[in-house]
């Protein structure tokens, strides 16, 4: 692309090659907008040489910021007139951009330096997996804020299959008159070929789709790297053995133990002393760079008190609780396991009392009616301001252990430790007609984990 | 000698007598640089001969490349080529190519 300032004098040279020799041709330059000429032709008539040429055409350029394109009419003179060598509808078409602004002359001593860190590896050719860095330098020399970003193969990768071969890397701004010297550190891709280059594209802020520089490197080829993938999870909890109703945290650490990257969903679960899945704690993608450790996740676990054995949502009872998981993608699995001990203790002191109930039947459902207050001392596991759900269960029997339904009664936590809510909620046609129920005052963390249980007998379900 | 434009359509029209009269023919007009290379060619055209001077309608494209070419003329009568000219004036295709713009 070539920059010009609005309306000034330019002489264009075009480099031409006119048969027969010898004789006087016409050349007429136009701008053009759109495919559209937007400008008075700018003539010039010479004598072919029959060989390549240089013609120069003296023109005032575009008064209009913009781009343009440049049109170039030829005629042969002849006795009986110009004879079109290129007709109008079959115009030589410059089809580099000429780009038509007031600070052309800045832009045009923008000279960015792109270069890559390749260690001892040739340059442009990375290893399959291998930490990398680009360097982007350059002084903006302009009166505006720059930005700019840069894009292609291989990106950066921090994410799961993530193979798109044009992959931006954000924008980065440059002021007026300053001087950057950015670093981008990359993954070669797992991919080995030659995908293609890497681009570097600069324009002026808040106008991104105009870019004003593109550098673009050599083509990147991706070789073959023999280190298999290696590394290791490791589960660091807060505690190794807690009681019934007590919190820990778990640090999930992945260790890369190779010199590629590793890029792979990590699964981690919880089993109970009988080796029976609890739940799920995390499902998500990570990467880890060669030779590093991340704390991919922290689990704030609890473990359920349960009263009378009840333990509507499965929580371990005592005894061993087995954190494993995995970090895998096809052959390659780093594996981890930590074992948690949980030993007998005691609810989370707290009341709650069900006043005001009353069930009625409209129509064909059952429906409970009433208020919920609750009373917590305090003494909750993690001793933070606690988050409550209020939820009712209805059971077949009080002397049996599963349960027939689980109402949410109040979405929205209460957010307060002591309070009182309104309930109003429909408990299903089941024929199985419930004849007892019990309200079940549940801290909720964000992550949907259980910290404390409070179970009240609500009002016998009349039969 | 003509100058036309490279791919030009240009329309003529020649001049032709044919003996006797009545019968069946045929005209065809070429450019070409010498009588065995057609570089275009308006192909055969037919017509009665009226035993006179008579108007034989043409169109035709130009060559597209650089070139001095002769103009030829044909006449066939029931299949047969009983004449051909070439005429006086030859034809002259410029031809341009374009490297690019310097600023």
């Amino acid at each position: 692309m070539k920059y010009l300032k609005p309306g000034v004098a330019k002489t264009a040279s075009v480099e031409m090659t006119v048969k027969p020799a010898g004789e006087t041709y016409v050349l007429a330059l136009t701008f053009a907008k759109n495919g559209s000429v937007i400008s008075q032709p700018y003539e010039r008539e010479f004598v072919g040489t029959g060989n390549p040429q240089l013609v120069g055409v003296e023109v005032t350029t575009p008064s209009v910021e913009d781009d343009y394109h440049t049109f170039v009419d030829l005629y042969l003179k002849t006795s009986l007139g110009d004879v079109p060598v290129y007709q109008t509808v079959q115009q030589w078409v410059s089809w580099d951009v000429l780009r038509i602004c007031a600070v052309a002359d800045s832009y045009a001593a923008l000279d960015p330096e792109v270069y890559f860190d390749d260690g001892e590896l040739p340059v442009h050719a990375f290893m399959q997996g291998t930490k990398h860095k680009l360097t982007v330098e350059f002084t903006n020399p302009t009166t505006q804020r720059l930005s700019f970003y840069v894009a292609g193969y291989p990106q950066m990768q921090v994410g799961i299959g993530n193979q798109d071969p044009f992959n931006a890397w954000g924008f980065f701004y440059v002021n007026a008159g300053a001087r950057i010297k950015k670093e981008l550190n990359f993954y070669a891709s797992e991919a080995i070929g030659t995908p293609g280059p890497l681009v570097l594209k600069i324009s002026p802020m808040g106008q991104e789709g105009l870019e004003i520089i593109i550098v673009e490197t050599t083509p990147v080829e991706i070789i073959n790297n023999p280190t298999p993938l290696s590394g290791t999870i490791e589960f660091v909890p807060s505690k190794t053995s807690v009681k019934q109703g007590e919190a820990f945290d778990i640090d999930i650490k992945i260790t890369n133990t190779s010199n590629r990257l590793g890029a792979f969903p990590l699964y981690v679960m919880m089993f109970d002393k009988d080796n029976e899945w609890i739940r799920g704690i995390i499902s998500s993608g990570y990467g880890v760079g060669p030779g590093e450790t991340i704390t991919a996740y922290t689990y704030i676990a609890s473990v359920l008190y349960t009263e009378n054995g009840i333990n509507p949502f499965g929580y371990p009872p005592i005894g061993n609780l087995y954190i494993r998981g995995k970090f895998s993608q096809k052959d390659t699995v780093w594996r981890g396991e930590k074992t948690i001990t949980v030993v007998s203790g005691t609810a989370p002191a707290a009341t709650a009392t069900v006043s005001g109930a009353a069930w009625y039947m409209p129509e064909w459902w059952w429906h409970l009616k009433g208020s919920i207050s609750s009373s917590f001392v305090g003494v909750l596991p993690n001793g933070d301001k606690p988050y409550y759900n209020i939820y009712l269960l209805s059971y077949y029997d009080p002397g049996r252990t599963e349960y027939c339904g689980l109402n949410l009664i109040w979405g929205e936590p209460l957010n307060k430790a002591d309070g009182a809510v309104q309930f109003d909620c429909d408990l299903g046609n089941s024929s199985q007609d419930g004849r007892y129920t019990k309200i079940v005052i549940l801290e909720q963390g964000a992550d949907w984990s259980i910290r404390g249980l409070k179970v009240v007998n609500g009002p016998t379900r009349p039969s | 000698m003509y100058v036309f434009s490279p791919n030009a359509a240009k329309t003529g029209a020649l001049t032709v007598k044919a003996l006797p009269a009545g019968q069946n023919c045929e005209v065809e007009l070429f450019l070409g640089v010498n009588e065995t290379t057609k570089a275009v060619t308006t192909g055969k055209m037919a017509f009665v001969s009226s035993g006179e001077f008579q108007i034989v309608e043409f169109n035709m494209m130009m060559p597209a490349t650089y070139g001095l070419y002769n103009v030829y003329i044909d006449v066939y009568m029931a299949g047969v080529k009983v004449a051909g000219w070439i005429a006086t004036d030859q034809v002259l295709i410029p031809e341009a190519s374009f490297g690019g713009i310097t600023w």
